[in-house]
């Protein structure tokens, strides 16, 4: 599912509400080092310069009775529930914010985590924290926590953590107590760099590996604040304690009046910024198609008219059905099913009802089976690169990483950003994708990137946008081609709307939706059941609903999710040889899974946009 | 004029007005099932005689027998037709020919199924279904040949699934006698008189496969939390068993869990050596391949001893090697060649995983040579490059298995 609109608004307590320990009480609870001003200073300075940006840790903080009773009591006492959306798998328990609003009987049931909760707000330590990070005063009223246990399978993808008034994120682990955990059990928190103010880098420069009673925290810096949770790869759980300390509130020490509505003005998720465009410039591969050249346009608005036949000479007959050449050309590729009339007619009506089309076995046997030995052989033979920096010609990385991470071939020449600038120069040298070129330029060793290559070419063809205008009764204006690879443990794309072109939204008869092609090349099975992600989902925008709140700001850390699946319009698993078209207007959002660690090889596919209009 | 083509979004809302539109008129409900959504299609062989009522059954059985077994509804399915066809076959002279022992098995194996599903269900009494399994198996006995070894197998199979599923299930460290009313030992006696691996191969594994699962669950019996936490391969933390009382129901079964390791070791070689059709010999060389590294575990500790002990006293040079360290090493060499040996047949060409248990045996095998030694060096060097070779087709999934190799040839 997608991640939805947050309404877990941070609690406000009044203070006669808590069971208010002493001091002294407080401090015994912690680890007696955090009181000393050397440790304190030390601490501040390693923060002031750590890497990518100001985050420190702590080693045993709690009491170790304390803290294993409290684990104890997560157990034994709360109920997680398994969540998934665009951006995490987690296993999430409520909200911890009703802790003090429980009553008497339920308190007493879990004594030790409300105890935890009174410390971990109380102001000596807030002001430890404050003091370290250097953030100015932090509120103890409004608390702000939940406990997640990531499982096998679990992660979170990037984010900044940004969202109203937080102003440092701190999350507390509470693995096995009794068990050191290991880097590559997963589950590590890993800090990404920026490229520029709300650019994250495409691979992580720090990380941390959680153990039991260490505590990790940051102030929550717009733009830069920008983190993951690596997948767990093992049969284990990662129990963790995740909250946020807000701005000062009214009657508090601290308080400004006004200065949390201006944070919270200056300041929207970064997300949200993905989402209004701002940064558009900044993402690659682009969503945007190249406009065809109009002596091929014609051709197709004939055909769909069907009444006044000129009789061009041309590559393609105007006739709307397909001749002896233009069927011996597509046979090549295509499986012959779906070139008969009746196949054609078929599959003519079926898109007119449902505006998607899933086409199996879509490429011929022969081709089907020389691509799939290729792409097997690729997958077992050759080292994929997993830093964005080994990822050579012709493959890139999509970026932003909060946004997307992926390889692709786009047809242009191979970048791989590092700097701002080299994202400016690219920007000042626009071309136009040339699969053709790009294929010259490779040597002969690279095979299955030259077969793709040939295959978008084969899709690139004048005739194959005549079968593709039958089946879908529409006249294609643009086009783009995309070769992806999801590489396990690494890629995704987050759920977003599709971008018209406001160029073409004058010609007569464009409508506002794009036409969308993904041929699925994945070479190997276990996919189905979803469990390693990896499918491609087309869902309604539930948001798109005119009553909804205009101020929605879209959050990546606030764990809510849609699981009705009542909102799902296409889930198609990665798969070999299905190619799947959708007519997709701007209130459906589109993802592709984040793929698993644990997926056999990374899911391929070949995807395609046509800007499109109708012909009457 | 052309209808104007609506995107994905919109006619999804379009759709839903129109459900909407037809529920308030009073047309059908959309909750009620769809004409034929109750139906399931079953693939039968390409020269059955679909008009066959025995075929249509085994087809029904063999379609639920190779699915993920989920549905209740098939297996109800199945029984309601044995029912059906035995109330026929007692005024129909030809449906009586038809009842072989083969549909006598499939009548007792689906109602042993079903107690899957009926453990789910509160109230339901387990017990009765495994007790009308049986009698079904036996009726299917008499009436066909007391020598059936389809029904034969059919009762080890039974039986296998009863005990965990009917006792041990309930069973604390705590359980008194009178907990349990038959007398478990002697029941997987009879399982293991009764199997057999002379017709139906399939269902001989699973048998095999359920008995190991036996073991297993009485090796950890009384520590059911500590595996909830997910044990990970990279722990060797070993799990001593929990002492039972000598009147404790699982008593005698704990006490011959080596021997039954040592029947199922030798069981399954039998069925490894029945067996042509390539994915089920796979799957019982790797099932084989596991028995002997288990087997391979105690002698292997013994000898690991010598080590941990040099740790902990003085270095001592030329120490004498006991002969039982010698006798436990010679034990162990031979099991875990044996085990590298059934693994390298479980091997798949693209599933890298399959490869790395080869590995990991080559790794256990280096182990148990002298420190050192060439044998040691050469048995490392082909872990190796095995799992080099696995971790450029997977990712690097094997990583910390290499790491931790590496880091043992520089120790």
């Amino acid at each position: 599912m997608k991640r939805n609109s947050p309404d877990q608004n941070p609690r406000e307590d009044t203070p006669q509400k808590l069971l208010a320990l002493e001091e002294d009480k407080v401090r015994s609870l912690f680890n007696p080092k955090i009181w000393d001003t050397k440790f304190q200073e030390k601490l501040k300075s390693d923060i002031a310069t750590a890497k990518p940006y100001n985050w420190g840790t702590i080693h045993q903080l709690i009491d170790d009775d304390l803290l294993r009773a409290v684990r104890k009591e997560i157990e034994t006492q709360i109920h997680f529930t398994k969540k998934e959306t665009d951006i995490y798998k987690v296993n999430q328990s409520g909200d911890l914010a009703n802790l003090s609003g429980l009553d008497w009987d339920d308190l007493s049931r879990l004594p030790n985590l409300y105890r935890l909760r009174e410390i971990l707000y109380s102001e000596i330590y807030r002001d430890v924290i404050s003091h370290v990070t250097g953030t100015g005063k932090l509120s103890g009223t409004k608390t702000d926590m939940s406990i997640n246990t990531y499982t096998k399978g679990c992660h979170l993808l990037t984010h900044d953590d940004v969202i109203g008034s937080r102003r440092v994120s701190f999350i507390l682990y509470l693995p096995d107590p009794d068990h050191t955990w290991k880097s590559h059990y997963g589950g590590g928190l890993r800090l990404f760099d920026s490229i520029i103010p709300n650019v994250p880098q495409s691979d992580p420069c720090a990380k941390l590996v959680p153990q039991f009673n260490q505590i990790a925290f940051f102030s929550v810096q717009p733009g830069f604040s920008f983190h993951d949770v690596e997948e767990v790869k093992v049969d284990k759980h990662r129990l963790s304690i995740q909250g946020w300390y807000h701005i000062p509130q009214e009657g508090e020490k601290g308080y400004n009046p006004g200065e949390e509505e201006q944070w919270v003005n200056n300041n929207t998720s970064t997300l949200a910024q993905l989402e209004s465009n701002v940064l558009q410039d900044y993402e690659f591969p682009k969503d945007e198609r190249d406009i065809l050249p109009y002596h091929e346009v014609k051709h197709f608005e004939k055909i769909l008219r069907n009444d006044e036949k000129e009789g061009s000479v041309s590559v393609i007959s105007e006739e709307n059905q397909l001749s002896q050449h233009e069927l011996d050309f597509l046979k090549e590729y295509i499986s012959e099913q779906y070139l008969t009339k009746e196949g054609i007619s078929d599959l003519q009506s079926k898109f007119a009802d449902d505006s998607s089309l899933q086409l199996e076995s879509f490429l011929n046997e022969d081709k089907s089976l020389l691509l799939k030995e290729l792409i097997k052989r690729e997958e077992l033979e050759k080292d994929c690169p997993y830093e964005s920096k080994d990822v050579a010609k012709p493959w890139k990385t999509a970026v932003p990483s909060h946004k997307w991470r992926y390889l692709y071939m786009d047809g242009k020449s191979h970048e791989n950003f590092k700097e701002d600038s080299d994202i400016l120069a690219t920007l000042n040298r626009e071309e136009l994708p040339n699969f053709e070129l790009l294929k010259q330029t490779l040597p002969k060793e690279q095979e299955v990137e030259i077969a793709l290559i040939e295959l978008v070419q084969f899709f690139k063809s004048t005739i194959y946008k005549k079968y593709l205008t039958l089946l879908t009764s529409l006249c294609p204006l643009s086009e783009q081609f995309l070769v992806r690879r999801f590489r396990p443990g690494k890629d995704f794309t987050l759920a977003t709307k599709c971008n018209l072109n406001p160029l073409l939204n004058q010609v007569e008869g464009s409508i506002d939706a794009v036409l969308e092609g993904t041929l699925g090349l994945t070479p190997s099975n276990g996919w189905e059941s979803g469990e390693v992600g990896g499918y491609e989902l087309y869902m309604a925008d539930e948001d798109d609903e005119p009553e909804q709140d205009a101020q929605d700001v879209k959050d990546a850390a606030v764990y809510r999710a849609d699981d009705s699946g009542d909102s799902v319009l296409i889930n198609q698993c990665a798969n070999w040889n299905t190619l799947t078209l959708v007519l997709r207007d701007e209130s459906v959002l589109e993802f592709v899974k984040y793929v698993s660690w644990s997926a056999k090889t990374s899911r391929w596919d070949i995807k395609s946009q046509w800007d499109v209009k109708c012909v009457e | 004029m052309a209808k104007r083509a609506l995107g994905l979004g919109q006619k999804n809302k379009e759709k839903k007005r129109k459900v909407d539109n037809s529920n308030s008129n009073n047309e059908p409900n959309r909750n009620s099932p769809a004409p034929g959504a109750d139906q399931i299609q079953v693939e039968m062989d390409e020269n059955a005689d679909l008009d066959d009522e025995l075929t249509q059954l085994k087809g029904l059985w063999n379609n639920y027998f190779h699915s993920d077994r989920e549905s209740e509804y098939v297996l109800n399915g199945i029984i309601h037709e044995c029912d059906r066809l035995l109330r026929q076959s007692d005024s129909d002279e030809k449906t009586k020919k038809l009842l072989n022992d083969e549909f006598y098995a499939i009548y007792a194996l689906a109602l042993s199924e079903l107690t899957i599903f009926k453990t789910e269900q509160e109230g339901e009494d387990v017990s009765q279904y495994f007790d009308q399994a049986l009698e079904w198996a036996e009726i299917g006995m008499e009436k066909t040949s007391k020598d059936s070894q389809l029904l034969q197998l059919a009762v080890s199979k039974i039986i296998l699934q009863r005990i965990p599923l009917q006792f041990i299930s309930k069973l604390t460290v705590d359980s008194k006698p009178e907990d349990v009313n038959l007398d478990l030992f002697e029941q997987l006696q009879r399982a293991k008189k009764c199997f057999n691996v002379e017709k139906d191969l399939e269902l001989a594994y699973e048998v095999l496969q359920m008995f190991d699962d036996l073991l297993d669950m009485l090796e950890n019996f009384g520590h059911g939390n500590n595996i909830d936490e997910g044990l990970d391969s990279d722990e060797e933390d070993e799990i001593e068993p929990v002492k039972l009382n000598k009147k404790h129901p699982l008593y005698r079964l704990q006490k011959a869990i080596p021997e039954n390791y040592a029947w199922l070791k030798e069981t399954m070689v039998k069925l490894f050596e029945n067996i042509e059709e390539t994915t089920l010999r796979r799957n019982v060389a790797r099932t084989l391949g596991h028995l002997f590294l288990k087997a391979a575990e105690e002698p292997t500790s013994v000898f690991m001893q010598q080590y941990d002990d040099e740790d902990e006293e003085e270095e001592t040079e030329d120490k004498e090697v006991p002969k039982e360290i010698k006798q436990a090493q010679k034990e162990a060499l031979s099991h875990t060649r044996t085990a590298l040996d059934y693994l390298e047949k479980a091997q798949v060409e693209d599933e890298p995983e399959t490869w790395v248990e080869v590995a990991e045996a080559y790794i256990d095998l280096g182990n148990l040579h002298d420190y050192q030694s060439s044998e040691q060096e050469k048995a490392y060097k082909v872990a190796e490059d095995i799992l080099k070779k696995a971790n450029r087709a997977s990712h690097g999934r094997f990583q910390d298995i290499l790491d931790n190799l590496l880091a043992k040839d520089q120790d």
